[in-house]
């Protein structure tokens, strides 16, 4: 501190150094500012591009539907008097009317006949059949697991436990599906005779799989953000863990644990490739468990492939997908609101 | 007399446990029956040969070369826009409502059904990309409009970007603040501090985010059904504007579209075992370098 600084004053290596005149400085101060403004803008562009996208994904799959509504032609083709002979005045000026009352005043999918009928209450049913099932056992499942990774699981079983969830996360669907088309149909058959093999249930328990791991690290992320020293103070106070867990936790999380539900249901219902290979693939308006279903992703992964672009049916599949980003956006938009409602800092 | 409570708590901790336990077994299992299915049909001629006609033979030569062809293109589009976009997140905006907003599309874009993706790639990379492209060279017939390699692999590098923006983001974090104010201090400007402080040390990050996402992208088949995915090219030809076979969709066809499903399901269960260690590979190879660079910080 007290020491003077050493100042190098032999003037042998000042030399070596170049000497920078007040023009030149001017140009590199100049030049790096430059860089600095095109370099930052460019990153300010590709964030920009991640709400681009957002918004693009909602709005050029949903201009492929408006079709349905602008187009006479597909109009007609969704029509359910389009064949009758005594309704020409009626074709030429098939109204929206008659578009909506296809898709909701109906209750069949048939879209490859010659009066199709694109009736959305088969695939909603079915959604809603194979998504409750997988929901119910990812949630109960996920939960549970993750307070014995919180509590009660044993340190070294605790680190295996949670690796071989993150095995089970990155697995790919389309092995889940082929193992529940090939395994897990024929169990389930065997042990329950039901009458079909591939139904809602299997389905929906297949499907679970894609969301236990999901629904397992939400809520440890849960546990993770909880204040510790209120966990340490009711464990110093004689509380047993399971009333740490319905006392303490619970009642402070509840918004953060239903955030977490609905994000699972949102994996739940726009799983593909398990719902295609395990569901049995039946529109049919029926509220049975154990009997063949069809989620609203699926139709679009089994049909888009073969259906001619631009046609009526094409459009509905957009529909569909359309349903399906709404759907998405709503519940991540209220799963935020929750997670930010419940947060105290 | 015991007390109640302590029943309760045993109870409580066995259920919780069972439950845990029901998925590791269950997993272990899986693993388990596609190993010991797999493993006698996987030859070095089931990895080098294409398959034969009915796909009741042959191997799956094609199948491998598709699928490592998109992904490393997918990789080529995802990871260099996910850093970009993740450094502006954390280093250049100031986290006003642009930030959120943009945080909250990230968000948004990871909890989109990959189904959905595909819709994306067939109306916008299909159609708008490719018609606009054959509008711009000229071209009468269709060249670009086609459902071919280049857009899968586009579609395929959206579905990715929120894996490489998350990735990148938790390396980021971990660059100590100090560090950023002492190179503003000698007088960097905030893009040299990007450059020669933060993106050395966030290149781990990066890396994470490159291998989980080929791990994600090899075992997604739903966004790519419709955008250039085929159901049988014996050869590969590795054009861009071709279609090409995957390794998910080739499973998904023999097990529910091939004509003697019994017959092909040992092939089913190497194919799988390919797979799976194609995307178990790169997923624990990630999750161990993720864990890494968590322990790296805690030191």
């Amino acid at each position: 501190m007290n020491e003077p600084i050493e100042t190098d004053d032999s003037g042998v290596e000042n030399h070596s150094v170049p000497v920078i005149t007040h023009e030149k400085q001017k140009v590199v101060y100049f030049s790096r500012r430059l860089k600095n403004v095109s370099a930052l803008s460019l990153l300010f562009i590709s964030g920009a591009i991640t709400v681009l996208i957002t918004l693009g994904i909602f709005i050029f799959v949903f201009k492929e539907t408006t079709p349905l509504i602008l187009h006479a032609e597909q109009r007609n083709d969704m029509s359910l008097y389009h064949n009758t002979e005594e309704n020409d005045e009626f074709e030429r000026t098939a109204s929206i009317f008659l578009v909506l009352d296809n898709i909701f005043g109906q209750s069949r999918w048939q879209p490859v006949d010659d009066a199709p009928l694109f009736s959305i209450w088969p695939l909603a049913v079915g959604t809603l059949k194979i998504t409750t099932v997988a929901l119910v056992e990812a949630t109960v499942v996920g939960f549970f697991s993750a307070i014995a990774i919180a509590f009660y699981l044993p340190r070294q079983l605790r680190y295996t436990t949670k690796v071989v969830f993150e095995l089970l996360a990155g697995m790919p669907t389309v092995v889940l599906g082929f193992l529940g088309l090939m395994v897990f149909a024929t169990y389930f058959q065997s042990i329950f005779g039901t009458t079909y093999r591939l139904n809602a249930f299997v389905c929906g328990s297949v499907l679970s799989l894609t969301a236990i791991p999901i629904i397992t690290t939400l809520f440890e992320e849960i546990y993770a953000g909880f204040p510790k020293d209120q966990i340490y103070s009711a464990k110093c106070s004689g509380l047993y863990d399971y009333q740490i867990i319905t006392y303490l936790i619970l009642p402070a999380t509840w918004g953060k644990v239903f955030a977490a539900v609905l994000l699972g249901f949102g994996r739940c219902f726009g799983e593909t490739m398990v719902v295609l290979m395990v569901s049995g693939n039946a529109a049919v308006l029926d509220l049975s468990l154990v009997s063949g279903a069809r989620t609203m992703a699926a139709t679009i992964g089994s049909e888009m492939a073969e259906v001619v672009v631009g046609d009526t049916h094409y459009s509905m599949l957009f529909l569909l997908g359309t349903l399906l980003i709404v759907a998405t956006y709503l519940i991540n938009f209220f799963s935020q609101l929750l997670i930010r409602k419940w947060t105290y800092d | 007399m015991i007390d109640k409570r302590i029943i309760i708590e045993r109870l409580f901790s066995l259920v919780t446990s069972f439950f845990a336990m029901c998925v590791v077994v269950l997993t272990t299992f899986i693993i388990g029956l596609v190993l010991i299915n797999g493993l006698d049909k996987l030859t070095w001629d089931f990895l080098t040969l294409p398959p034969t006609g009915t796909m009741d033979g042959g191997g799956i030569l094609p199948i491998i070369e598709g699928t490592v062809m998109l992904v490393l293109l997918m990789s080529l589009i995802s990871v260099p826009f996910g850093t970009a976009i993740a450094l502006y997140l954390n280093e250049v905006s100031s986290k006003g409502a642009v930030y959120n907003y943009t945080m909250s599309s990230v968000r948004t874009l990871a909890a989109v059904p990959s189904i959905v993706y595909g819709l994306f790639g067939l109306a916008f990379f299909v159609n708008i990309m490719g018609g606009g492209l054959d509008f711009l060279f000229g071209y009468e017939e269709r060249v670009f409009r086609e459902r071919c390699l280049l857009w899968a692999a586009m579609t395929m590098g959206v579905l990715t970007l929120p894996i490489n923006i998350i990735a990148v983001t938790e390396a980021l974090k971990m660059v100590p603040q100090e560090q950023r104010h002492a190179g503003l201090c000698f007088g960097y400007t905030s893009w040299e501090v990007i450059k020669w402080i933060v993106f050395p040390q966030a290149k781990g990050g990066i890396l994470t985010g490159l291998v989980l996402s080929v791990s994600r992208g090899a075992g997604e088949v739903a966004p790519i059904l419709f955008v250039g995915v085929a159901y049988f090219i014996p050869n590969f030809s590795g054009e861009l504007l071709d279609q090409f076979m995957y390794l998910g969709y080739h499973l998904y066809v023999l097990a529910t579209q091939s004509p003697n499903v019994d017959e092909t399901l040992p092939i089913q269960y190497s194919t799988t075992l390919v797979l799976l260690m194609l995307t178990f590979g790169f997923n624990s190879v990630g999750q161990y370098m993720r864990w890494k660079n968590r322990k790296k910080l805690q030191r």
